[in-house]
């Protein structure tokens, strides 16, 4: 028994002298995003801003990760949020869009480099023949070494411009398009476009019928409302109904 | 016995219910949503056309658009789809249950709706449960006695 402690004591002290093995975990070594290109669509097909951000990270290794998007604080629909495998397959990721008091943000963990996320967010409100101003900014939660964007002039506009000016404008599927590219943008710059136009309606440039990015919900407009009403209608219709009829005499009862 | 009404009930409300949402289109025929509905997602992902939002789907819904405001119908629209790309391009009902159960699973749909989903499963479940079991109070009375 004298033995057995004497071992264990021996065994303990040499556990003492012999270094123990570093856990601690390394810190991710940063990514920075090779290509990124937004698409800026003020009032496309809704009286909102939507806005396509897709590009690839510059270290196609360093993935699956967690990865953080900065978003404008006024997003009211975020659509997808997806990475996309190099056979072309989507893998799109649930989120969870936080509010902080100038933005908003998503961490997600992306399984690929490539990225896709389409938004809406309603920097102003749509009012007939109104000037539409607003700034979007671009937060950029890491370097990028190529940054395009692109922002739409919707339809049935006056006096549209961007901030800063760009000579660089195409026309694609009947819209006009200002275009800029930027190179060597540092983690945590942001870039700021100022879109400013003048609409007199109020209607968006796509009618739903044609859009291209609507989603469909599980529900259209209220019909997931009046089912779950009817069927609450019907519970106690029903309920009352076999209340009653467990109530009711049975013939032959004694009275 | 109640259980296995329970269970009958259940088993055909969530079937009504997911049908309805795998199989019909509330969009209209004549719309790009309309259309995208019989349409598979060209990006090698198993989504329906309806639901893709990238690059590649969006190219096929603006070739709808732009069929659709040259004046062809649905079918002449999937029957371009089918010429032009194949039947890859059109879905088997298999695929859009895949599709759909896909777009769930990557949490397409707000919480709202798929909470607003489960609560009307589940008192439809119980409207029908009660229907069946009023019916069987009416016809088989001494079935009531017993319980």
């Amino acid at each position: 028994m004298t033995g057995l402690i004497r071992a264990a004591l021996a065994l303990a002290m040499a556990l003492a002298v012999v270094p123990a093995p570093s856990f601690a975990v390394e810190p991710e070594k940063p990514v920075a995003v090779g290509r990124m290109k937004i698409t800026i669509m003020p009032e496309y097909d809704s009286p909102a801003v939507l806005v396509v951000q897709e590009g690839k990270f510059a270290d196609k290794n360093a993935f699956p990760r967690q990865v953080r998007f900065t978003l404008p604080k006024e997003v009211t629909k975020l659509t997808d949020v997806c990475s996309l495998s190099p056979g072309g397959h989507h893998f799109c990721q649930i989120f969870t869009l936080h509010y902080e008091q100038d933005y908003s943000y998503i961490d997600i963990k992306l399984p690929y480099s490539d990225f896709f996320i389409d938004y809406q967010y309603a920097p102003f409100t749509v009012k007939p023949a109104s000037i539409r101003d607003f700034t979007y900014n671009l937060r950029a939660d890491y370097a990028i070494a190529l940054l395009e964007v692109h922002v739409q002039e919707p339809l049935g506009t006056k006096d549209f411009a961007v901030e800063p000016a760009t000579q660089d404008k195409y026309e694609k599927d009947g819209f006009s398009y200002s275009k800029y590219a930027i190179k060597d943008i540092s983690a945590g710059e942001t870039k700021a476009f100022r879109i400013k136009y003048h609409k007199e309606g109020v209607n968006p440039s796509v009618d739903e019928k044609f859009s291209a990015m609507l989603t469909p919900g599980l529900f259209k407009g209220m019909t997931g409302e009046i089912l779950l009403g009817a069927a609450v209608a019907g519970v106690i219709v029903i309920t009352l109904a076999r209340r009653r009829s467990r109530s009711k005499p049975q013939k032959g009862d004694a009275s | 016995m109640k259980a296995v009404v329970f269970a009958v009930s259940f088993a055909v409300v969530l079937a009504f219910m997911s049908g309805r949402y795998i199989f019909f289109n509330p969009a209209p025929d004549l719309s790009v949503m309309g259309v995208s509905h019989s349409l598979a997602c060209p990006c090698e992902c198993p989504m329906v056309l309806e639901d893709c939002h990238m690059s590649c789907g969006i190219a096929w819904k603006n070739i709808i658009g732009e069929k659709l405001k040259a004046g062809m119908d649905k079918d002449e629209i999937t029957s371009y789809f089918y010429k032009r790309f194949g039947e890859e391009a059109l879905l088997t009902p298999a695929q859009r249950v895949a599709g759909k159960w896909y777009q769930i699973t990557r949490g397409g749909y707000p919480v709202k709706d798929m909470i607003l989903f489960g609560l009307i499963v589940a008192v439809w479940t119980w409207l029908l449960y009660s229907i069946i079991m009023l019916a069987a109070e009416k016809l088989w009375p001494s079935m009531a006695d017993k319980r």
